[in-house]
């Protein structure tokens, strides 16, 4: 019966953000499609945010694609991130669309936050970029 | 001193129990009623432990992670709910990471111990989340942070969420129980 076995862990052991998380960054047009792929954390969402802010600062792109399909771990940090680059995206009348397809570890934490009544989620990189700009209006 | 207990699975209350219960529930022995009575000593009510203690940062979040993710393989434990698992742990270690130490307190260290318990026939997880600080949800969110999901998020994924606040006592921290929802035994 394993009991009472304390596993005593350094900070040093631990991989760095750049590890952790990856994000590519893709022109495709006037479209920018970020592929992130890892984990998304406290530790690691601000990499996420700094990434998207590049794109919807870039005055040549008007639609961000954020594709989380290769994403193993979406938290709290990281849904905050989506949610505050939807709003900055919004503000500036510039879509902000997230590809998560049937991926559970990001569809899980979204659905029970009921984010995805907020945030444009798509299955593919194809449909995401496919559709036009201020559809459904 | 008192212990916040939150139900998950959409039951509405919560309820403070008095703080004279503490003590005997964070012993974490084997939940009382369960299983038949007599049939199993405290020992075998105890399939597997697993404990771990690491500092106060964020790098702990990835270590947590892959740990806890190596036990629940062991234990053979339901991709689904294990998912569901790590997302629980996750937000509680967050927050211990994040609200537990003030600023320029650099010994802060979190412990997790998570064992298994029989339920019912089936079998589910006690993770229980020490820190040595004082966990203090952020009484108003900062503006357009909007971090304020990891409680929801908690009792959501878990049967039962139980956030025990210390008292004054340097060492006296916070600890937060998780209780997940049973999955059948091997």
């Amino acid at each position: 019966m394993p009991r009472g076995r304390l596993d005593v862990v350094t900070g040093d052991q631990a991989p760095a953000a750049e590890q952790l998380l990856r994000v590519e960054l893709r022109r495709m047009g006037v479209a920018m499609v970020l592929t992130v792929a890892g984990e998304v954390d406290m530790f690691t969402a601000p990499r996420l945010e700094a990434a998207v802010g590049r794109s919807l600062a870039d005055a040549a792109v008007d639609v961000t694609v954020v594709d989380l399909t290769r994403v193993d771990f979406l938290d709290d940090a990281g849904l905050s991130a989506l949610v505050t680059a939807h709003r900055a995206a919004e503000r500036q009348d510039e879509p902000l669309r997230i590809v998560v397809d049937h991926n559970r570890p990001v569809v899980r934490p979204i659905q029970i936050t009921g984010l995805e009544r907020v945030l444009a989620l798509y299955y593919d990189v194809a449909e995401a970029l496919g559709e036009p700009h201020g559809s459904g209006g | 001193m008192a212990r916040l207990v939150l139900r998950g699975r959409g039951a509405s209350h919560s309820r403070v129990v008095p703080a004279h219960r503490d003590q005997s529930e964070d012993r974490a022995g084997p939940p009382s009623g369960a299983g038949p009575a007599g049939a199993a000593p405290a020992a075998s009510a105890v399939a597997h432990t697993w404990e771990i203690r690491l500092p106060a940062v964020l790098e702990t979040l990835g270590l947590v992670r892959t740990g806890l993710r190596r036990r629940l393989g062991q234990l053979a434990w339901p991709d689904d709910a294990a998912l569901d698992v790590l997302l629980a742990v996750n937000e509680a270690v967050s927050n211990a990471v994040e609200h537990a130490f003030p600023p320029g307190a650099p010994d802060g260290t979190v412990e997790i111990a998570a064992e298994v318990e029989p339920v019912g026939g089936r079998r589910r997880l006690r993770v229980r989340i020490r820190d040595t600080g004082r966990w203090l949800p952020r009484p108003v969110p900062e503006p357009d942070v909007n971090r304020r999901r990891g409680l929801p998020m908690m009792t959501a994924l878990m049967a039962e969420v139980l956030i025990h606040r210390g008292g004054q006592a340097p060492d006296d921290g916070t600890t937060v129980t998780l209780l997940s929802p049973s999955v059948p035994t091997l």
